[in-house]
């Protein structure tokens, strides 16, 4: 129902892999495709973000931290991205897809993921970098300059194969280089195509989670605490959705993970569930 | 049911008929901003943090922003710092949703707080000391929107662990951002629609839950055998829209006419979904 810019890049063709072909035909096509300097239209924003994904948060059936470092993380990914974009889209026409827009700019984008995750990690790049130098993590980063600004910056890329604890500092140091040869010469720059605006087919808001929220009404009107809803939940042969049961719990006004359910907590559930 | 009059944050992006891309899925009809050229010349200066989760805000809201996570763990906090000029010319031929439309240029920034430890509220001002803490994970993105000065290129931060003093950075540039939107003629502007006035459900009877309750009724009618007639008759009692008790008898068990009755090997499989 909902709408959001995504990034042309590996994500974006694994999810339309699965989906939408002819969807991945259109992002392959754009991948190859620029705007010269000439045809630009004017620069008009200018964006930043730093987002996470962790692989089971993305799914439906997802499974909640409810204490950080609970050993629901196998793997996350920090994508970060600076850059600007022209002031015009391109709609993309026809039916049947879901791209709705088609957008042109420069910037830099730089991947993390860490995975095999053997310890706790309490967020936090320095905690990440310690992880990785005393193996008890592994990383991976990809860089992405999109739309290369002329001048001196090669020196400033980590070296390959070398990534530790010192790459967030190396990447800030690269960003801030970009930053400064793009700022000089944007308006003599061709465009690339960097993010298409899809229908966010994930985010679709049904009723896929009723059961869960069932379940975990069920649980707080046997008098159980969220911990023993969410042990229940893991060993269930069905699977239910942790951010339900949560979200249940707290309507209900529960507020800590082993606080046992109230009597007025236990007749809100009851309530929900028609009792 | 009730509803107030609100301001809410929108994607400005409109397709080639002038129509908002963001919301061309949430409803049929198209749904166009009140045009500029009969904005009122008299420029308005605003700022406004805005906090938009999947138990508070409405789902026109969620659609006209975009790319909010709608899961029940995710908040995300809006500031929007905007020059602004209101048009509320009527629009022709479109939907009766927009009361007006704020177009303007600035800055919007987005914090994004997930997979919050239970019982966290997540806060503005105390997002950064969370996330420091490990309770939450944090995202942010800053846009300058509008504005075409390259100068702005260098107020973008670097990738930054979240924690209380670069909160304060990000929030600082973000800040520089809006000084420059604010002054007197900034080169290049363009106007965009960012906020559009609607009337949104009351906060007191919003529940975003509204259709799974109705769901779940309907299975426990089901498993009682109940003819739709009844199962509606006895909803309107329970405070659940019967429309909506309709609406799943059909889609789940094809049950349309008010008199059939759900069969055996329905009623056993509601009771088998009603099994937790």
């Amino acid at each position: 129902m909902a709408t959001r810019w995504l990034p042309i890049d590996e994500q974006l063709e694994k999810t339309l892999q699965h989906s939408d072909v002819a969807l991945l035909t259109r992002v392959k096509e754009l991948k190859e495709e620029k705007l010269a300097a000439t045809e630009v239209e004017k620069i008009s924003e200018f964006k930043v973000y730093q987002r996470q994904r962790s692989k089971k948060v993305s799914t439906s059936i997802s499974v909640s931290p409810f204490f950080k470092g609970d050993g629901s993380y196998d793997d996350f990914t920090y994508v970060y991205f600076a850059g600007a974009f022209s002031d015009k889209y391109r709609i993309t026409q026809g039916s049947g897809s879901s791209i709705i827009a088609e957008r042109f700019g420069l910037g830099i984008e730089i991947e993390l993921k860490i995975s095999n995750i053997k310890t706790a990690l309490k967020g936090g790049f320095a905690s990440i970098g310690a992880a990785i130098d005393m193996g008890l993590a592994t990383a991976e980063y990809s860089y992405h300059i999109l739309s290369l600004p002329p001048g001196e910056f090669q020196s400033l890329l980590p070296p390959v194969g070398q990534f530790d604890g010192n790459a967030i500092d190396n990447f800030r140091k690269l960003v801030e280089k970009l930053k400064e040869l793009y700022q000089s010469s944007i308006h003599t720059m061709d465009l690339v195509a960097i993010e298409v605006l899809m229908a966010d087919a994930m985010a679709e808001e049904g009723t896929e989670n009723a059961r869960s929220y069932y379940f975990a009404a069920r649980r707080i009107i046997e008098g159980k605490s969220l911990k023993d809803a969410v042990s229940n939940a893991r060993t269930a042969s069905r699977q239910y959705n942790e951010d339900a049961i949560q979200y249940m719990y707290s309507r209900a006004g529960l507020t800590s993970i082993e606080e046992k359910p109230s009597l007025q907590s236990i007749s809100l559930a009851k309530n929900f569930i028609n009792e | 049911m009730a509803t107030y009059r609100k301001v809410i944050p929108v994607n400005p992006l409109l397709n080639e008929k002038g129509e908002f891309v963001s919301l061309k899925h949430y409803i049929d009809k198209p749904i166009k901003p009140n045009s500029f050229a009969h904005a009122d010349p008299g420029r308005s200066d605003y700022g406004k943090e805005y906090k938009l989760s999947y138990s508070v805000s409405t789902k026109l809201e969620l659609a006209a922003i975009g790319g909010v996570e709608t899961n029940m763990g995710s908040t995300t906090f809006i500031h929007d710092s905007i020059i602004y000029r209101l048009s509320r010319h009527p629009i022709e031929n479109g939907s009766d949703i927009i009361k007006g439309t704020w177009w303007g240029y600035g800055m919007r920034l987005k914090v994004t707080v997930k997979n919050a430890q239970f019982g966290v509220q997540a806060k503005w001002l105390s997002v950064a000391a969370a996330a420091q803490l490990g309770y939450l994970d944090a995202e942010f993105e800053i846009e300058s929107i509008g504005l075409a000065d390259t100068e702005l290129f260098s107020l973008l931060p670097a990738p930054t662990d979240l924690n209380l003093s670069t909160y304060k950075e990000i929030l600082a540039a973000g800040d520089k951002i809006r000084a420059y939107a604010h002054g007197s003629d900034p080169a290049g502007v363009i106007y965009k629609p960012l906020r559009i006035i609607v009337d949104l459900p009351d906060e007191e009877s919003f529940d975003p839950l509204a259709d799974d309750k109705a769901l779940i009724f309907v299975y426990q009618q089901v498993s009682d055998r109940k003819k739709l007639r009844d199962a509606r008759q006895k909803a309107l009692k329970s405070n659940i829209n019967p429309e909506l008790v309709s609406r799943f008898y059909k889609e789940v068990f094809t049950i349309v006419s008010d008199d059939e009755k759900p069969s055996r090997a329905q009623r056993d499989e509601a009771q088998d979904w009603l099994e937790a």
